[in-house]
C-alpha cells in the first residue's frame, strides 16, 4: 500500500494530450498509450512532484464535497497509475 | 528494367521502399507487374542506390513456386496464388519497416474533391470495399491497407498497390475476378479496373471515416467525438512508436482539424453518398 505521505512524480517519458474530457497519455518507454477518464486525469495532473497522496486526496475532496469516497478513489487511481508506470513514488 | 542473375527484374517504389522483383515465368511476372504497376507509375523508380530489397520468384516444371528475398527463401512449393499473397504481404511489411518517417495507419485512403479521406479499420471492417466503391464512383485511389501521412500531419501520401478484395466484395462492386490477380484468399484488383486513371496524389487530410460492416445495417454517418476518433485512430496507427509523443500531438491535431464519422457500410451506395456529403460539409 502506498503511504499517504508519498510524493508522486510523473514519468518523464510520458507525453499527454487533452482531448474533450479525456487525457491521452503516451509512454515512450513502453511505447504504449493510455486514455484516462476525467477522474483519473485529475489525479494524474496533481502528481507533479510537489504533493503527497494525502494532499492530492484532500485537494480533490475539497473540490468535490459531495463525492462520498474521494480518499479511497484517489488511492485506487494512484495505485493504477503507479502500476502502469505513469507516475512514480519519490 | 535491370537484371538479377540473368532474370529480368522490374523495379517498383512504394513510399520509401524501392524494390525489385525478378521472375522467370512470363505469365506470373505479368500478374506481379499488374499488382504493383501503379507503384512504379507513382514514384521515381531510379532512386539513388537502386532497389534496397530484391525479390526473386522461381517456378519449377510442376508449377510450384519459390519466393526469395535478398537471397533468403521465404516460401517454397507454393501455388501461384499463395505466392502472390505472400509477396504482397511481404512488400507491405517492408514498406512499413522502411517508411518510419511517415505516420502509418491500417487504413484505406482516397482523395475526394482535393481532400484526403482516411478510412482506418481492422480486417473485416469494410474499409477495402468502401475504398474501392468510392474509387468506382469518382474518388482517386491513394491506398488500401497501409496509409501514410507525413509526420507533420499535413499530407496523405499515395501508396497505390493493387487493392485486395474477397469475392463477396467483388460481387457487391459488380466486378469480375478477372479484374485482378487471384490470390489464395482474395483478388488483388488492378486500380485501372476500378476506374481508369484513378490513382491519386498527395493531399491534405479532410475527413476520417471509420467503417464497420454489419450485414444489413446501413445509415447516416454518425459524428464521433474527437476523443473517440483519436482513440480509434491510435488503435489503427502502425508505428506510433517511431513518432512518440510528437506523433500523439500530431494525431490529436488531426482529429481537431478533420471531422470524424462512424459509418455502417452494408449498403455501398448509401455509404459513398454519406462520405461525399461528410467531406462536402467538412469543406
Amino acid at each position: 500500500m502506498i503511504a499517504g505521505s508519498a510524493v508522486l512524480v510523473p514519468n518523464a517519458l510520458v507525453t499527454t494530450v487533452v482531448v474533450d474530457d479525456s487525457l491521452f497519455v503516451y509512454d515512450e518507454g513502453d511505447r504504449r498509450f493510455f486514455v484516462l477518464n476525467a477522474s483519473a486525469a485529475a489525479v494524474y495532473e496533481r502528481c507533479d512532484g510537489s504533493r503527497t497522496l494525502d494532499a492530492i486526496a484532500a485537494a480533490l475532496a475539497e473540490e468535490h464535497p459531495d463525492a462520498p469516497s474521494v480518499a479511497e478513489d484517489v488511492r485506487d487511481a494512484v495505485d493504477g497509475l503507479v502500476e502502469l508506470g505513469l507516475v512514480a513514488i519519490v | 528494367m535491370e537484371t538479377i542473375a540473368r532474370v529480368s527484374a522490374r523495379v517498383f517504389v512504394g513510399l520509401s521502399l524501392c524494390f525489385a522483383i525478378a521472375c522467370e515465368d512470363d505469365a506470373l511476372a505479368d500478374d506481379i507487374r499488374r499488382v504493383f504497376t501503379t507503384l512504379a507509375a507513382a514514384g521515381d523508380d531510379e532512386r539513388a542506390g537502386g532497389p534496397s530489397v530484391r525479390y526473386r520468384v522461381d517456378v519449377d516444371p510442376a508449377g510450384r513456386c519459390t519466393l526469395g528475398r535478398d537471397g533468403e527463401t521465404l516460401l517454397s512449393g507454393a501455388t501461384r496464388a499463395e505466392l502472390v499473397d505472400l509477396l504482397t504481404w511481404d512488400v507491405n511489411q517492408r514498406v512499413a519497416d522502411t517508411s518510419a518517417a511517415h505516420i502509418l495507419f491500417h487504413a484505406g485512403a482516397v482523395e475526394l474533391g482535393g481532400r484526403g479521406v482516411l478510412i482506418p479499420g481492422v480486417s473485416g471492417s469494410g474499409k477495402s470495399t468502401l475504398t474501392a466503391a468510392l474509387v468506382r464512383r469518382g474518388s482517386s485511389y491513394l491506398t488500401d491497407e497501409l496509409a501514410a501521412m507525413t509526420a507533420d500531419g499535413g499530407r496523405l501520401l499515395p501508396f497505390p498497390k493493387a487493392l485486395a478484395l474477397d469475392e463477396r466484395s467483388l460481387g457487391v462492386l459488380g466486378m469480375e475476378p478477372g479484374a485482378g490477380c487471384r490470390g489464395a484468399g482474395s483478388v488483388h484488383v488492378v486500380i485501372d479496373a476500378l476506374r481508369p486513371g484513378a490513382t491519386g496524389t498527395a493531399c491534405t487530410p479532410g475527413a476520417l471515416v471509420f467503417p464497420r460492416y454489419r450485414p444489413g445495417v446501413s445509415g447516416a454517418p454518425v459524428p464521433m467525438t474527437r476523443a473517440d476518433a483519436l482513440l480509434e485512430l491510435l488503435t489503427n496507427t502502425v508505428n506510433l512508436g517511431d513518432h512518440g509523443g510528437g506523433g500523439l500531438r500530431v494525431l490529436a491535431d488531426l482529429v481537431e482539424r478533420c471531422p470524424a464519422y462512424a459509418l455502417d457500410v452494408a449498403d455501398l451506395d448509401l455509404a459513398c453518398d454519406a462520405v461525399r456529403a461528410a467531406v462536402g460539409e467538412a469543406g
